[in-house]
């Protein structure tokens, strides 16, 4: 029966856990945050490249996501919702790193750079992928916002084209078109690199 | 096809979105035009470039973290909501306290005072005595300037024998 209980909850889907999550059920919430967190985190250092921080600022996304249980309507996926939020913070935190200029282009390429895995590669080759790490967070920083958005949530988080257009609240054909020109401009700033 | 087009429909095209006559007029143009083939090609060595842009793994202890964090602002936010929950009843008390205050300085100032032990010096009691006889001056000069309207004092201790 313990068994059967367990087998049903692995199946149910995210919009199902936050409806328990919306009810008080802790477990629920934990749940959500095991299939996600780690997409988040990701999603969170691809735009600020910043590894250290990138895990409390997931943390962050999902507290605001707790605390909002109360008001979710499953009128969307949960993950539309979730990266909707994490956007939200992500743009803010760049935002407010942008005016304060603490990270230094040295600390940066020191946080990017933390690349692969540096035991199974020599050193030469953890050189190239951290400098070619860098090179990409400049070129997708140089990008507008939404191009920004769209490419990392394609690219990175293998978000479908209409979930894309529903976090950054725009037409599919929308997003396709900044994911092309961001293509398109990315060809030009990573050129040395193709 | 101009070669504009074909860079907006290239994308389309790797997604397989294009319908049959636009996708054989992409191939077509792709064969017969260097500069669309080099931006096709580059295109997809970019969208493959951006995989060596590696992720971050993550700690395993995010969800006690997590619950830790919630904790903690649990507390810090229902101290504040308490505060200003009680507002009404922390006022009242304060203003008894204050008044408590008050009474009690009141109090102790006044008993301290009557406990006040004043020690007359030497100096104290000659100073004293002449200010006793500086007004008995004063007071027989009054009294003697008074004289012209009359032995007012006589007069009144006579009414009262006669």
């Amino acid at each position: 029966m313990q068994t059967f209980v367990s087998l049903s909850r692995t199946m149910e889907s995210d919009i199902e856990l936050m409806l328990r999550a919306k009810t008080g059920d802790d477990s629920a919430f934990t749940e959500l945050m095991r299939r996600h967190y780690k997409g988040v985190v990701n999603y969170v250092y691809r735009f600020t490249n910043d590894r250290a921080n990138s895990e409390d600022l997931a943390q962050e996304v999902f507290l605001r996501v707790y605390r909002s249980v109360k008001r979710y309507k499953p009128q969307a996926k949960f993950s539309t919702w979730l990266y909707k939020i994490a956007t939200n913070l992500c743009i803010t935190e760049v935002k407010s790193r942008n005016k304060e200029q603490s990270v230094s282009l040295d600390e940066m390429q020191e946080k990017a750079g933390e690349l692969g895995d540096s035991k199974s590669e020599g050193p030469s080759d953890l050189t190239l992928r951290r400098e070619i790490g860098t090179a990409i967070f400049e070129a997708l920083k140089s990008l507008p916002e939404r191009e920004r958005v769209a490419i990392i949530l394609c690219k990175y988080e293998d978000l479908p084209y209409e979930e894309v257009a529903e976090v950054i609240g725009c037409t599919i054909g929308a997003v396709k078109a900044y994911v092309h020109r961001g293509r398109m401009k990315l060809i030009e700033k990573l050129k040395t690199y193709l | 096809m101009e070669c504009e087009k074909i860079k907006e429909l290239i994308l389309h095209y790797s997604e397989g979105d294009l319908n049959q006559s636009d996708k054989l007029g992409v191939e077509k143009h792709l064969k017969e035009c260097k500069e669309c083939n080099i931006y096709f090609e580059q295109s997809h060595k970019v969208w493959n470039l951006l995989d060596n842009w590696s992720a971050v793994e993550i700690k395993n202890d995010f969800l006690p973290r997590f619950w830790d964090r919630v904790i903690t602002e649990d507390r810090k936010k229902g101290n504040v909501f308490d505060f200003f929950r009680n507002l009404r009843v922390n006022l009242i008390s304060g203003g008894v306290g204050v008044i408590i205050l008050i009474l009690v300085v009141f109090l102790v100032n006044i008993l301290v005072s009557h406990h006040e032990n004043i020690v007359f010096t030497e100096e104290d009691r000659s100073d004293e005595e002449l200010l006793i006889e500086f007004d008995r001056s004063i007071t027989k000069e009054t009294a003697e300037s008074l004289e012209i309207y009359g032995p007012w004092s006589d007069e009144i201790e006579e009414n009262k024998g006669g």
